[in-house]
C-alpha cells in the first residue's frame, strides 16, 4: 500500500492518497480525465467542505474542476491519529455537474481568499 | 486514465438523454467499491468525453446519479453512493450488487430502478430547461 501523496486540507488536517484508493477509482471511472494532482488540488484548495450525511467521519471536499462548470467532489474518511489528531484518506472522487445545496457546510472559502 | 479535455458546455448535462432501450444485462458492467461503498454500472466500454455525474433529485438525499457524456448528453451509466449504508434502505434488492460476482440481472434491475427514480424525481431544476 503505497502513498501517492500526502497533503493538508483547508481545515489543517493531513490527508493521504494511497494507491489502493486510486486503483478502485480508476476501475470505476476510467474515462474521467482527472489526475492524482487534480484530487490533491481539491484537498489543498477546496472551495467548500461539507459533511457526508451517512458516514459521520467522512467529509466531502468540492472545488471547480479546471475552472468549471463541472465540480470535482472528493470524499475523505477521517480517523483518529495519535500524533496528528485526525488524518484523512481519500475514498471516492467524482466529477459532477452540481451538488445538493442542503448538505451541511463545514468550511467555505471566503471571497477574499 | 486521461481522455482528451475539450471545452465543456454545461447545458449538455442538464438534459440527460436515456437510451431508447435500456442496455441488455450482459452489456452492463457493475463495479462496487467496498471501502467507498460506491457502485457504478457502465453501459459500455467506450471512453466518453468529459463525462460527469448528475444526481437524481430524490427527496432529502441524493444517492442515485446518472453518468452523462459531456458531448452528446447521453446517459452512459449510473452510480449509487452510498449503496449499503443508505440506498439499500429504499431498495433492499440492491444489496446484491455488493456481493461477489452479482448476476447481470442485478445491474439491469438497478438501472431500471434508477430510470424510474429519474422519471419520478428528475434532476435539479430540469423543469426550468427545455425538454428533449
Amino acid at each position: 500500500m503505497a502513498i501517492i501523496w500526502e497533503a493538508q486540507d483547508q481545515r489543517g488536517r493531513t490527508v493521504t492518497f494511497q494507491d489502493d484508493a486510486w486503483s478502485p477509482i480508476l476501475a470505476r471511472h476510467s474515462d474521467f480525465s482527472i489526475s492524482t494532482d487534480d484530487i490533491r488540488e481539491v484537498i489543498e484548495n477546496a472551495a467548500e467542505i461539507v459533511r457526508d450525511r451517512t458516514f459521520r467521519r467522512r467529509e466531502i471536499h468540492y472545488r471547480l474542476y479546471q475552472s468549471g462548470p463541472l465540480w470535482l467532489r472528493v470524499v475523505v474518511n477521517y480517523r483518529p491519529h495519535q500524533a496528528h489528531g485526525w488524518v484523512g484518506d481519500v475514498t471516492p472522487a467524482h466529477v459532477i455537474r452540481k451538488r445538493k445545496e442542503i448538505e451541511e457546510l463545514l468550511w467555505q472559502l471566503s471571497e477574499h481568499e | 486514465m486521461a481522455t482528451q479535455r475539450t471545452r465543456v458546455d454545461p447545458s449538455v448535462y442538464d438534459n440527460p438523454l436515456w437510451p431508447e432501450r435500456l442496455p441488455d444485462a450482459r452489456a452492463l458492467r457493475l463495479v462496487y467499491g467496498f471501502d467507498a461503498d460506491e457502485m457504478v454500472v457502465l453501459f459500455d466500454d467506450v471512453l466518453h468525453t468529459n463525462p460527469a455525474f448528475v444526481y437524481v433529485d430524490t427527496p432529502d438525499y441524493e444517492y442515485a446519479w446518472l453518468k452523462v457524456d459531456g458531448v452528446t448528453g447521453d446517459v452512459i451509466g449510473i452510480m449509487v453512493y452510498p449503496l449499503v449504508a443508505h440506498a439499500v434502505e429504499f431498495h433492499p434488492h440492491w444489496r446484491a450488487a455488493a456481493l461477489p460476482n452479482p448476476s447481470p440481472e442485478v445491474a439491469e434491475r438497478i438501472v431500471r430502478d434508477i430510470k424510474a427514480l429519474y422519471d419520478r424525481y428528475g434532476i435539479p431544476d430540469d423543469l426550468d430547461k427545455p425538454g428533449r
